[in-house]
């Protein structure tokens, strides 16, 4: 017997409206980066995320999320090593991507990981420490592509690095250059690809050295010396930012403990 | 990898900053050790080679060719599909060539298991990287069948040092010894009303007269119907291919003396000179590099830099050394490219020096 509060059935709503489809973010062409093509990206960077370790930081860059903790320095198994050990992991969350990526199989490229290991390399002092271990675990939340998750987690690192107090010798910064735009630029995998070639760098500004250099793609001589250059230039402006976070978060610890 | 004392190391740096530079084997800075390439050493392989550096370094390539089929490019671009963990968009083509390297343990008896798949797992990613994008597509029915090819490296012996740039010698020998076999389309040519368009095809191509539809020919043309059929525009059938024995059925990779090579220059901790081709010792002393990967005629475009190294570069100094490699890969390119031998049986032997 039906009677008008039918349990069994979920009431349907008295109106109805067409679905409104948002507009889909990801467009091949340069179309959809034009107002934005000519000037850095904003980036949003903290320090002192993660509280059990003992630096930690989160970037927000463009498209690119990306957490990192380091742990360390701590004291590693014997055989001797006269240097520090720099273990770097990078794990992407399987909603990370357009597709999804499968867990443990897709989730943590060792390609990735050891190139950032050797980028983030020269910043450091391993031989200040002799006989242990610096363990860096980066967690990418959000990526595009893979030239700007390597800047990113480049910049993330060097800044939890810093927070976790160990020396170094200078900040590294992270920067993305293409050979379409003349600054920093956010772009999908498939520009990646239409494009000539894209330049991804670590960058000391401090120091006026260049930390590690991938590039992919094909370009000539000219075109890439020209795109390291504007490269170089635009790390200044994250390392300013890359520096101010850093003195918020020491202000901030100051301030908790007195 | 040779693990050196500080004082080896020491003795080593010291000889290559002096100012008049001297290496423990007794060349110059700048000078690389013989080369030795001889191709087709696999016969079962569509294109093989095998290159030797003079002090023990022995690279093996094999390339097989699979046809495969293609989706056209959508939006699958992070790579999900391979299986390698690599978890990075080889630029969504689904013709790529697909890269296998494999580090074998007599190649470096002192590494662990897991260390060596780590390294091959680093060296298949810098020729996907660097190497693969430049090979041309292999179509055989654009844009869905392709021959897709399968290259495999294997080290044998990694004694002396150099290993990068070997592979890549290997890989562009590999491929230039590549034989395809030619295929032909076979398919339907749909007449429409009044136009009558003829399609080239190799050999084995049948063109159908306009109103002739009986029997056979009709039910394929009309299951053949793609999107298109309604509107009176036949679709072009051809989803068949067979192979095209005109010649000796092979053919050339076209552009193979464009394909890349890898200059790998080794930075001298405190002077501002480079050296060439490293020795193991040398390798592990010396352990900032500037990889350079140069493409096309004459090494005009660069497409590939990876820098390894304790203490960067600075920035100023990029560019010289940029143009030093562009030139260096010019010359080794074209001692590669006139080593490639020309007639269908290619175990030739190529000496470079």
């Amino acid at each position: 017997m039906t009677t008008a509060f039918d349990r069994r059935r979920i009431p349907a709503p008295e109106d109805s409206y067409p679905p409104e489809l948002s507009h889909s973010g990801i467009e091949a062409g340069p179309s959809n980066h034009a107002a934005r093509s000519k000037s850095t990206k904003p980036i949003y960077l903290k320090a002192g995320l993660i509280s059990q370790a003992n630096g930690s930081g989160y970037i927000e860059s463009g498209r690119v999320k990306i957490a990192c903790s380091v742990y360390g320095p701590r004291p590693k198994q014997p055989p001797y090593s006269p240097q520090g050990t720099l273990n770097l992991e990078v794990k992407f969350a399987p909603f990370a991507s357009h597709s999804r990526r499968a867990p443990l199989r897709d989730t943590e490229p060792a390609a990735l990981s050891s190139l950032i290991h050797s980028h983030l390399l020269p910043a450091l002092q391993l031989h200040l420490l002799p006989k242990s271990a610096l363990d860096i675990q980066i967690l990418v939340i959000e990526s595009d592509s893979v030239p700007n998750v390597l800047s990113a987690a480049l910049t993330v690192a060097s800044m939890a690095v810093a927070d976790a107090g160990i020396p170094m010798n200078g900040l590294g910064v992270g920067v993305m250059i293409d050979s379409e735009g003349s600054g920093d630029r956010n772009q999908s995998d498939i520009e990646v690809h239409d494009s000539g070639g894209t330049i991804s760098m670590g960058v000391m500004p401090a120091l006026g050295r260049i930390s590690g250099i991938w590039m992919t793609g094909e370009m000539s001589l000219d075109q890439a010396c020209s795109l390291i250059d504007t490269g170089v230039q635009a790390s200044k402006s994250t390392h300013a930012i890359l520096a101010q976070s850093l003195i918020a978060r020491a202000a901030e610890q100051l301030s908790s403990s007195s | 990898m040779a693990t050196l004392s500080p004082a080896e190391r020491s003795y080593i740096i010291s000889g290559l900053s002096s100012s008049t530079p001297t290496r423990l084997d007794g060349r110059s800075l700048h000078s690389p050790r013989a080369i030795t390439i001889s191709y087709g050493d696999a016969p079962q392989a569509n294109g093989s080679a095998r290159v030797c550096v003079e002090g023990g370094t022995e690279i093996i390539a094999g390339i097989r060719l699979e046809v495969g089929d293609v989706v056209p490019r959508t939006s699958d671009i992070n790579g999900t599909g391979n299986g390698k963990g690599k978890g990075r968009a080889t630029g969504g083509e689904g013709w790529q060539t697909q890269v296998e390297v494999d580090v074998t343990p007599q190649a470096y008896p002192q590494l662990s298991q897991q260390a060596l798949s780590l390294l091959s797992a680093q060296y298949e990613s810098l020729l996907s990287d660097h190497f693969v994008p430049s090979i041309p597509p292999l179509p055989i029915l654009p844009p869905t069948k392709y021959f897709i090819p399968h290259l495999q490296l294997t080290i044998i012996s990694a004694s002396s040092g150099s290993i990068p740039s070997t592979l890549f010698i290997a890989a562009r020998a590999a491929f230039s010894d590549l034989k395809i076999p030619k295929t032909k389309r076979i398919g339907w040519e749909g007449a429409t009303k009044g136009h009558n368009g003829d399609r080239e095809t190799d050999d084995g191509g049948m063109d159908m007269e306009e109103s002739d539809l009986s029997g056979i020919k009709a039910a394929v043309r009309g299951g053949r119907k793609g999107p298109g059929g309604k509107s009176g525009r036949a679709r072009v059938g051809g989803d068949e291919w067979d192979l095209d024995p005109s010649g000796d059925g092979l053919e050339v990779l076209q552009e193979r003396e464009k394909l890349p090579v890898l200059i790998i220059l080794n930075l001298i901790p405190s002077s501002n000179a480079f050296f060439l081709d490293a020795t193991l010792a040398e390798e592990a002393a010396c352990s900032d590099r500037l990889h350079l990967c140069f493409a096309n005629f004459n090494a005009e475009t660069i497409c590939g830099m990876r820098m390894e190294g304790e203490s960067g570069i600075p920035t100023g100094r990029i560019k010289p050394l940029i143009v030093e490699g562009q030139r260096i890969a010019k010359q080794l390119m074209q001692s590669l490219n006139e080593q490639i031998p020309t007639g269908a049986s290619g175990i030739t032997a190529a000496a470079h020096r």
